[in-house]
């Protein structure tokens, strides 16, 4: 499990960035996000989902459902972090499209990694992984970011991400998983940013600790 | 003029595109992921999979499935397809990002609309509508090698759950 609090220096540097970004190419935006999701899902820092969804933010998720305004967006964040309280970011890819005057699309593809220790709509936890069976669950989210009066905002999120897998460690009655084709077969992260370049500093490297949680199952 | 007609020329019309398509920008690569996603889903060219996917793509759907060859992707489509036979795409949106020369990063997000007409692993057709509940994303690699624009790796996410409750007699409202 990923150990927050001895990558606290490493918070500190994502939230450098977050805080100051401007936002004027996409490979900015694109670290950007990456950097702002690290900070609201692995270091659990929620409240931040304030400082870049609109009041009003329309979350499209899976099978027709729609999350709408912020507080809900908070509330199934919370939820989900109550349920998986290890659960990591583990990015696949990260990419933007747009300049600063018409805002951005970006789209981020995730790894669901984590345990079901916690309690669920599906009832307690179950200490089952969401890589049982060695594969991941991967998710797929798209969001819309635009300049709101002077400040950037994510006005609308699509998202699919394997709930039905999620839920499935989540159930206590449901047998073990294991599949018959390959397994610990996952796309390896990619290193989105393309003439990118950080005059003064790097972007920082994930920890070495920040390992493959996937080979364990 | 029949709608056959319609349609045949249509697809005409898509295939020419696609086969003469010459990629250099952005604008190119969307209309060319729009145009092969017309001509599979929406015109039923399924076997065209064969010319727009690496022989041993790797593809992820949701839900932990992997498939590691077109074979599979091809398997899949058509069984979709079948028990949709009026299936059509309605393209939302194309995220597109330029890695180099001859490799593009695509998103497509879109909602499938169709009714569950046909047979399909759920059982006999139900008749029942996806109306606008079937959201769809996908991000794929798409590389010209040897000339030709293949994909090579897909993430596709379809909303699993909606399209479960519509193939069978479960309650279709949300």
């Amino acid at each position: 499990m990923f150990n927050t609090s001895k990558q606290l220096e490493w918070r500190k540097k994502l939230e450098r960035y977050v805080d100051q970004c401007e936002l004027k190419v996409p490979e900015e935006v694109a670290r950007l996000f990456k950097e702002y999701t690290l900070l609201v899902w692995d270091f659990k820092l929620l409240g931040r989902i304030y400082d870049f969804y609109r009041d009003d933010a329309i979350m499209y998720v899976e099978d027709g459902e729609t999350v709408v305004g912020v507080e809900e967006v908070v509330a199934n964040t919370l939820a989900f972090t109550a349920a998986v309280p290890d659960n990591e970011s583990w990015f696949i890819d990260i990419f933007a499209e747009g300049d600063p005057e018409r805002g951005y699309y970006f789209i981020q593809s995730t790894r669901c990694v984590g345990t079901s220790t916690g309690p669920s709509k599906l009832g307690p936890g179950t200490g089952r992984s969401l890589s049982e069976g060695g594969r991941d669950c991967i998710g797929l989210c798209e969001c819309h970011v635009e300049n709101v009066d002077g400040k950037w905002k994510i006005t609308e999120e699509w998202m699919v991400r394997s709930d039905r897998a999620i839920g499935y460690v989540m159930d206590p009655a449901a047998p073990p998983l294991s599949f018959d084709g390959p397994v610990h077969v996952m796309p390896e992260e990619t290193v989105p940013y393309r003439g990118w370049k950080e005059p003064e500093n790097e972007a920082p490297q994930e920890p070495e600790e920040k390992r493959d949680p996937s080979a364990a199952t | 003029m029949d709608t056959t007609d319609i349609f045949a020329a249509e697809i005409q019309q898509l295939n020419d595109r696609v086969d003469h398509a010459d990629i250099r920008t952005n604008e190119d690569v969307r209309r060319f992921i729009s145009d092969i996603t017309k001509l599979i889903y929406d015109y039923k060219m399924i076997g065209r999979i064969y010319d727009f996917y690496l022989e041993d793509v790797e593809y992820h759907k949701q839900n932990k499935v992997i498939f590691t060859n077109v074979e599979d992707v091809v398997r899949n489509v058509a069984e979709f397809s079948a028990a949709f036979p009026n299936l059509k795409t309605h393209i939302e949106n194309i995220i597109v990002y330029k890695v180099h020369d001859d490799f593009y990063k695509v998103s497509k997000r879109l909602h499938y609309w169709g009714n569950n007409y046909g047979v399909s692993k759920y059982g006999p057709p139900t008749g029942k509508s996806l109306g606008n509940n079937c959201l769809s994303m996908s991000l794929l690699h798409l590389k010209r090698i040897g000339g030709q624009w293949k994909i090579t790796f897909e993430i596709n996410n379809d909303s699993e759950l909606w399209l479960e409750r519509v193939q069978t007699s479960a309650p279709a409202s949300l």
